[in-house]
């Protein structure tokens, strides 16, 4: 479907297809990089409760409800562990170890505070705030004494010393200066002072949150576990975060001496009260994550056993788990927290944070615009890609050379990539662009730059893909069947393979069923072992090796299933050869069988060579009888015609009579000669000329032709014939001299008197003719010898035959397929010809009736 | 006779078997011409006027064959081939190149006179008269017969048949080529229903053999085909 107009290509000269290439490249560089930025900076801008949409207004921001949530944690924190241990005068009379954390704990957020002589002041430039812890006096005092030994004398003398003055004793922190707050003032005073100073704020109170603020934003939810009766509640409790407030939070302590806070924060927040030499210290501080080096030392498991190394003892069972573990809630009705956005500071931030969003906002809708322009760009480039490919534009870079599973790979690789958004975590896109430092800058320009890149590489090798896949060349493009047919081609050619082919079609089967054997013998007895183990942690590898024990068989037995194919090739080749006819199936090189055809190949060639050989032999046998019988007769020739000019002439009687004896001798080299030569032919089976015939006519005739030479000899014939016809295939010329030299010799050698008998019958399938007479002369000879050429029965007889005529005999009949025997009994010569019968149908028998 | 002073060509390289034929030749009459070669064999032939040519095949600087092809394009005269050679490929060859007949060595002197005389015959005598079309008249080769006449003739010699002889030979010959079995001979030429008839027929076959044929052992126009039957050659 190639197009062959111009018309199409036009609308995509080349310069407008590089323009689009650059520009195509270009947005969607663009648009991944705002894409990245925007991303980037959605992070610090987003809903708490759905995190694919951005917060809009700074005073709902996830940022500033951390800064408030922490805010609140400090505080409260800060209210427990020192406020509420502190005498009139605000010295500390709490445990160390608590307070050494706290400070840590301040230490490692980050947070701003001063040590005053007045105890531990956060400081904020966010925030207005206002703490304070108020003890109840009895109720101080039995608590007190209950909780903690150490501060238990001094707190108790305290409390009654304050007890006298006032009913409670409250203190406080603050970073409000006193003409707002002071320590003139009741709480009460000093809370209603707060309330109506801010115009926003949060208040927690008598375990009461009264929130003021416009807007804190809501916060999904966060939870703890409660104490009741001394024990840890066994599930969390889950409170949320109200829209607008924080949630309340609590605290308590346990039989470890750990104090765990849950004010406001996802992962409890713990203090010990004992210090980390002491055993039951080092309990509770090796259970969990060590605040001062922030390393999990321990993770609680449920175990039931306790071990030790170089870091400790450690218990395996959870500390929650332990026998003598007790909790007890925290006392919070006299904490009072008062938080509030300094003024003007909010607005600020809101400033800044509305220029973020809008910031945001524009790195979206830049974003949105370069991934229309880009996508344009591309379709316009695919288009002219399709077109290309139709038009089987030539001359294009890479164009079939990259294979194109290569660029398949490349393709999903770097647009999967680019989609999934690993790039994006670059860092510097969450400055602001107003204020970006020299480093993130070129960041900006480097990521920028990447992405440009990775795009048009991207858009590249699609438009190769498209031109490839248009173009129609397709099929052709894929590299990796070229690869496997360039290494099977290295492997035809190792010497390994040379050798493997060698080996016998037999062989490979055997070799190959024993390997089948073996691997799936591993695999049987992996699985059997496994099971009578019952460990499956090599679960997996067993697997794999069933799998490949599986793969292996079933690769097995489709090649066994070739190998059977070519072995019934070879099968047919040895017919072939058996019947010597042409083989013409074509033998691959890299057949399996090669093998072993090669050397039936070899046998057929020497078979085809012996025969050959055997052929020119008696060729050549023949054309030295013929040569040798030329020699002789041309001699002859003079001979004879002088021996009867001699003849012709006056002679006296002595040498007419000489003359006579050179005749008859002449006249009997002149017949040895001719059945020399005759026999040398029947032997070697050329000359031969096969026909159809009626052996009983033959005889017939013989005998017929015969008959003046049976008279004259004054012997009885007795003649047998059953037989009405007997068809059989045969040279008639070579069996009427067969059966002519019978009678000739049964009539020259029989008894005086004695009688001939000529049997013709038929036995099975099969005629055969029998001449029978008694010898005039004693049998002297077997029966072997008497076949062999120039034998004759009376060995001094010198007068007529050549002595070849049973020979001439035995090798004529056998030339026509039949058998000559010599049976010897007493002086009984007996000769048997054996003819097979050819079986005429009765069609042919009635065409042949047309016929006659 | 004037035949008899009929000029024969006798070619062979072997000048013993020359000399001997020649002399056979010259001792029945003929006037005889020696050549050891096919091209003084060519070169004589040009010379004088010559009525016969025996010829052998196996001969220096050119054989007999080709010899035979050269004066087969100018000459109409009898060629008889004397070879060694005997095989029936042999003799099919050269008759088919232009041969009259063909004499396998050692040859039998009463037979190569019968022979020659027979070509002569036919050559100098019925070839003259040329071909009188009678309508009774079989011709094969040398061999004639006229229907009504009842008269046999071989090369021109008549020949004496019994009546049943000159059935068969006109059964026969009227259908040369083709082979009939002695039953269908017999069934034809006594219209007896034929039983046992093989000895019959072939004592007339052979009779008649004996009476139109030089060498009734290796007949020219009545074969035995062995074990199927008799015909007549149908020859040129």
């Amino acid at each position: 479907m190639a197009i062959k107009s111009k018309n199409a290509a036009r609308f995509f000269p080349r310069a407008a297809r590089i323009t689009a290439f650059i520009l195509a490249c270009v947005f969607s560089g663009t648009m991944l990089f705002s894409e990245a930025t925007a991303r980037n900076k959605s992070y610090s801008l987003r809903k708490a409760d759905a995190y694919d949409e951005i917060e809009t207004s700074y005073a709902s921001s996830e940022e500033y409800r951390d800064q408030l949530k922490d805010m609140y944690e400090e505080l409260c924190i800060l209210g427990i562990c020192e406020l509420a241990n502190c005498d009139e005068e605000m010295n500390y009379m709490g445990n160390k170890y608590i307070m050494s954390d706290l400070l840590y704990y301040l230490d490692y957020n980050h947070y701003g505070y001063k040590k005053t002589d007045k105890g531990i002041r956060p400081v904020s430039d966010m925030f207005d705030y206002y703490v304070s812890y108020t003890r109840p006096r009895d109720a101080a005092a039995d608590e007190l004494s209950e909780d903690e030994e150490s501060t238990d004398s001094e707190m108790t003398a305290e409390e009654t010393a304050e007890e006298v003055q006032a009913e409670d004793m409250t203190l406080f922190a603050t970073n409000l200066t006193s003409d707002v707050i002071s320590e003139g003032m009741t709480e009460k005073e000093r809370l209603s002072r707060l309330q109506d100073s801010f115009s926003s704020y949060i208040l927690r109170a008598d375990d009461v949150m009264t929130s003021d603020m416009t807007s804190s934003g809501s916060m999904l939810y966060y939870s703890y576990k409660t104490v009741e009766d001394g024990k840890l509640s066994a599930d969390y409790t889950d409170e949320a975060y109200p829209d607008n407030f924080l949630p309340m939070g609590g605290w308590y302590h346990d039989s470890y001496g750990r104090y765990v806070f849950n004010f406001g924060n996802h992962e409890p927040i713990r203090f010990f009260a004992y210090p980390e030499t002491t055993e039951e210290g080092r309990i509770a501080r090796q259970e969990y994550t060590d605040i001062k080096t922030d390393t999990v030392i321990y993770e609680p498991e449920i175990y039931d056993t306790m071990w030790q190394n170089e870091e400790g003892v450690f218990y395996s069972r959870s500390i929650f788990e332990m026998p003598d573990y007790k909790a007890y809630a925290g006392e919070t009705s006299g904490l009072t927290v008062f938080i509030a956005p300094k003024a003007g500071l909010l607005e600020e931030y809101s400033t800044a944070y509305a220029r973020e969003v809008s910031e945001y906002e524009l790195y979206r809708n830049i974003e949105t615009v370069s991934a229309v322009l880009a996508l344009l760009m591309i379709l316009y480039l695919a288009a002219a890609a399709v077109i290309s490919g139709l038009c089987r534009e030539e001359g294009q870079l890479f164009s079939g050379r990259v294979p194109i599973e290569f660029l398949l790979l490349a393709f999903v690789l770097i647009s999967s990539y680019l989609v999934s958004g690993h790039i994006y975590s670059y860092s510097s896109f969450t400055q602001p662009l107003h204020s970006i430092t020299r480093s993130a800058l070129i960041g900006n320009v480097v990521y920028f730059a990447a992405g440009l890149l990775l795009s048009a590489a991207d858009i590249f090798i699609l438009m190769q893909i498209l031109r490839t896949v248009f173009g129609g060349r397709l099929r052709k493009s894929f590299g990796l069947p070229k690869l496997i047919r360039r290494l099977t081609n290295y492997y035809h050619s190792t010497a390994i393979y040379q050798k493997i082919r060698l080996i016998p079609a037999g062989e490979k089967l055997k070799r190959r069923t024993i390997n089948t054997f073996i691997i799936c013998g591993i695999a049987v007895a992996a699985v059997i072992v496994l099971i009578a183990a019952e460990s499956w942690d090599f679960e997996g590898v067993v697997l794999l090796l069933i799998f490949a024990a599986g793969v292996y068989t079933i690769y097995m037995l489709v090649r066994n299933l070739f190998l059977a194919g070519e072995i019934s090739k070879l099968e047919k080749r040895i017919d072939a050869l058996k019947h010597d006819e042409p083989f013409d199936e074509e033998i691959a090189d890299n057949s399996e069988i090669k093998a072993d055809i090669d050397k039936l190949e070899s046998i057929s060639e020497a078979v085809n060579e012996a025969v050959e050989e055997r052929l020119k032999s008696e060729r050549m046998k023949i054309e030295l009888v013929a040569n040798v019988s030329h020699d002789l007769k041309t001699p002859l020739t003079s001979i004879i015609s002088y021996i009867d000019l001699l003849k012709k002439s006056e002679l006296d009687d002595e040498a007419a009579a000489y003359v006579e004896i050179l005749d008859k001798k002449s006249q009997k080299l002149k017949s040895i000669v001719a059945d020399v030569f005759s026999l040398a032919k029947a032997t070697s089976g050329i000359d031969v000329n096969m026909e159809e015939l009626d052996f009983v006519m033959l005889f017939n005739q013989s005998y017929a032709d015969a008959e003046d030479k049976i008279s004259s000899s004054g012997k009885t014939i007795k003649l047998t014939v059953t037989e009405q016809t007997a068809p059989v295939m045969g040279d008639g010329a070579k069996l009427y001299r067969v059966l002519q030299n019978l009678i000739d010799n049964a009539l020259k050698y029989s008894m005086e008197g004695s009688r001939i008998f000529l049997e013709l019958t038929r036995k099975d399938n099969s005629v055969v003719f029998i001449a029978k007479n008694t010898s005039s002369y004693p049998i002297d000879f077997t029966a072997d010898e008497i076949t062999e050429r120039f034998v004759r029965g009376d060995k001094s007889r010198t007068d007529g035959g050549s002595g070849l005529g049973l020979s001439i005999a035995k090798s004529f009949t056998e030339a026509c397929g039949g058998t000559f025997d010599i049976e010897l009994d007493g002086d009984m010569f007996k000769a048997i010809l054996t003819l097979p019968i050819r079986e005429i149908k009765e069609e042919e028998k009635n065409e042949e009736k047309d016929i006659l | 006779m004037e035949q008899l002073a009929a000029k024969i060509l006798v070619v062979d390289d072997d000048r013993d078997i020359v000399a001997a034929i020649a002399k056979l030749l010259e001792m029945e009459g003929y006037d005889t011409i020696r050549a050891y070669d096919g091209i003084e064999a060519l070169e004589k032939l040009a010379e004088n006027d010559i009525q016969l040519i025996l010829i052998d095949v196996m001969m220096p600087r050119m054989d007999g064959l080709s010899a035979i092809m050269k004066i087969r394009d100018k000459r109409n005269i009898p060629i008889i081939v004397l070879s060694a050679k005997s095989e029936d490929t042999d003799k099919i060859l050269g008759l088919s190149m232009g041969a009259d007949d063909y004499i396998t060595k050692p040859y039998n002197p009463m037979e190569l006179i019968a022979r020659v005389k027979s070509s002569l015959r036919r050559y100098i005598q019925l070839g003259d008269i040329g071909s009188i079309n009678k309508t009774d008249v079989i011709k094969i080769g040398g061999l004639e017969l006229d229907k009504s006449a009842k008269q046999v003739t071989v090369d021109g010699e008549p020949v004496r048949l019994t009546a049943t002889e000159l059935k068969i030979l006109e059964l026969l010959m009227e259908n040369a080529g083709r082979v009939f079995s002695a039953e269908e001979i017999y069934r034809k030429v006594w219209n007896e229903d034929a039983y046992a008839v093989e000895n019959t027929v072939m004592v007339h076959i052979r009779h008649i053999r004996e009476k139109i044929e030089i060498d009734p052992k290796d007949p020219r126009y009545l074969k035995v085909v062995w074990g199927i039957g008799y015909k007549i050659e149908k020859c040129s």
